[in-house]
């Protein structure tokens, strides 16, 4: 069952970057009206795809005219880094039941990993699913509220605003949340010179690229300069 | 496009985009990560948010923007020094946004 004190902890952890969130949430709800989908369809994809990124790819693409194949392949790529959060997180989630995996999988965004996996790290003994479970859906349901009130607002809110800078200003205000020492910026800086070098290749492979090299840099560096024996193991 | 399309679309990318969520929470177990891998997983964070953050606030139109015109680098910049001294979301996010304003609407 869920342990209510973890699960405040997990909420309170993830209720500043609603801030951002909100902004985010309610451009994809705009951008979905003004792309003539139905009310229906945007909710399908907010809650199906539940990717703000890939959704805002996904509409522009449909804009566009662009080929099925084509969208279906750029929204991938773009949510292919899930795989590297299902891959680190996964250790903290072996002992729970195959459908408490499968709906903290399906929940599970940047914001709600990045702040779970660290406060899990600094936190060996925290009750994992009760804590993730309401990071997770505190930033699902506030998602699918303002994705329908931008909706409903259409054109109203100005683009000059600039309201997409909001998400990018919630990684940056997470980025040095347990920060491991110099390994740890190392690794933000070689990964943020490899993303922009690489933000030319095509479809945003680049973001990939640029997380595992910058996953190598910081345990490449770790290793051969400030490695003290097998103090973090994280098990 | 038509709606059918759109509906099958949609559907695929919900299908393909969980199942890269699941893949290995649902796998973990069912064989042996090398402890090299298990070890580098510490940098997973910072790496993707820092590849996610970057080109955000240094790519415009396809192109580098390092200077001090571009509201969303020096907002970004201002930005990551209060989460780095201060480690509070909220006033990042405010002052972020706030310095981000005043530069388009100076």
């Amino acid at each position: 069952m869920i342990n209510k004190e973890s699960a405040i902890k997990g909420a309170k952890a993830v209720a500043p970057l609603m801030l951002g969130i909100v902004p985010f949430g309610l451009i994809s709800g705009i951008t979905a009206a003004n792309s003539g989908l139905s009310m229906g369809m945007a909710l399908l994809m907010s809650v199906g795809i539940y990717a703000g990124a890939s959704q805002l790819a996904v509409l522009q693409l449909v804009n566009d005219n662009a080929n099925m194949l084509v969208i279906i392949y750029t929204a991938l790529i773009i949510n292919l880094r899930m795989m590297i959060y299902s891959l680190s997180i996964a250790p903290y989630l072996q002992n729970l039941q195959t459908r408490w995996k499968a709906v903290l999988a399906y929940s599970m965004t940047d914001q709600s990993y990045a702040i779970s996996l660290v406060h899990f790290l600094n936190n060996p003994k925290e009750d994992v699913k009760s804590f993730f479970f309401s990071a997770s859906i505190s930033i699902w349901l506030i998602w699918q509220v303002v994705t329908i009130i931008g909706y409903m607002m259409g054109s109203i809110v100005p683009m000059e605003l600039g309201l997409d800078f909001a998400i990018p200003l919630t990684f940056i205000s997470i980025l040095f949340k347990g920060l491991v020492g110099w390994p740890g910026l190392i690794t933000i800086l070689v990964s943020a010179i490899v993303s922009v070098l690489a933000s030319q290749l095509p479809m945003n492979i680049g973001l990939v690229i640029a997380a595992i090299v910058g996953i190598g840099a910081g345990s490449i560096s770790q290793k051969l300069f400030f490695d003290g024996g097998e103090e973090i193991e994280n098990e | 496009m038509n709606k059918l399309e759109l509906i099958i679309t949609i559907l695929l990318i919900s299908l393909g985009t969980f199942a890269f969520r699941f893949s290995f929470i649902y796998l973990y177990g069912k064989f042996n990560l090398p402890k090299w891998l298990r070890r580098s997983m510490h940098f997973v964070p910072p790496a993707v948010l820092s590849a996610l953050i970057f080109p955000a606030i240094i790519i415009k139109e396809n192109l580098i923007w390092i200077s001090p015109q571009n509201p969303r680098l020096i907002a970004g910049i201002i930005a990551m020094l209060i989460a780095w001294r201060t480690k509070s979301s909220i006033l990042t996010i405010i002052v972020g946004l706030g310095v981000f304003w005043l530069m388009i609407f100076l």
